[in-house]
């Protein structure tokens, strides 16, 4: 992502989170995901930090214009976790992904992303569950 | 029967108010240093069944 982007990746555009920060955190890493033949409109973002033993997803966020039950594509949200995973073999970390949740959405991850839970908000996804997410998202 | 993993249908994952706490990035190291240890195990378990008599 590139401060051009940022431009209109605004709250009064309707995006929920504050990006402009996420941008600017030197340990944050944070990536668009566009369509193959559109890659001026950014159908979702996503912020990760690579830590010594895996790699850790800050925030995860539709656009807009993909949220709810009027959305135009529904698989941004697991196409950028399927893209964490992909970056954690990349960078050496066999696949592990952390992130939080909410205790409500807790079983809908495992259920969904094949996570697991470690204690408490704390949801891991392993190298098992992070190469059937790299299978169904990626072409091979 | 194969059981069919459910989509994920969240607009969100995450947020920005509630940071990881040291507490709970040591508690995913220990996790991960756990499963690297077992998925070890597991390997050699495999390795010693698949060796021909």
């Amino acid at each position: 992502m590139t401060l051009v982007d940022l431009k209109s990746i605004s709250e009064k555009n309707k995006w929920q989170f504050d990006w402009k920060f996420e941008y600017k955190q030197p340990e944050k890493e944070v990536y668009k995901l566009t369509i193959v033949n559109n890659q001026q409109i950014i159908q979702g973002l996503i912020s990760l930090e690579v830590k010594l033993d895996h790699v850790y997803m800050h925030l995860i966020e539709s656009a807009p214009f993909n949220k709810g039950k009027t959305k135009i594509y529904s698989g941004v949200p697991g196409n950028l976790v399927a893209f964490a995973c992909k970056l954690s073999f990349q960078r050496g970390h066999n696949g592990n992904v952390s992130f939080i949740s909410k205790t409500q959405l807790i079983r809908h991850y495992i259920d969904s992303l094949g996570a697991m839970q470690v204690g408490g908000r704390i949801m891991i996804i392993d190298s098992i569950a992070a190469l059937k997410l790299n299978d169904k998202y990626f072409l091979k | 029967m194969k059981k069919k993993a459910k989509k994920l249908d969240v607009d969100f994952i995450g947020g920005q108010n509630n940071p990881l706490t040291k507490e709970e990035q040591f508690a995913i190291s220990v996790f991960l240093k756990q499963l690297q240890k077992k998925q070890n195990k597991d390997k050699i378990k495999q390795k010693l069944v698949k060796q021909p008599a």
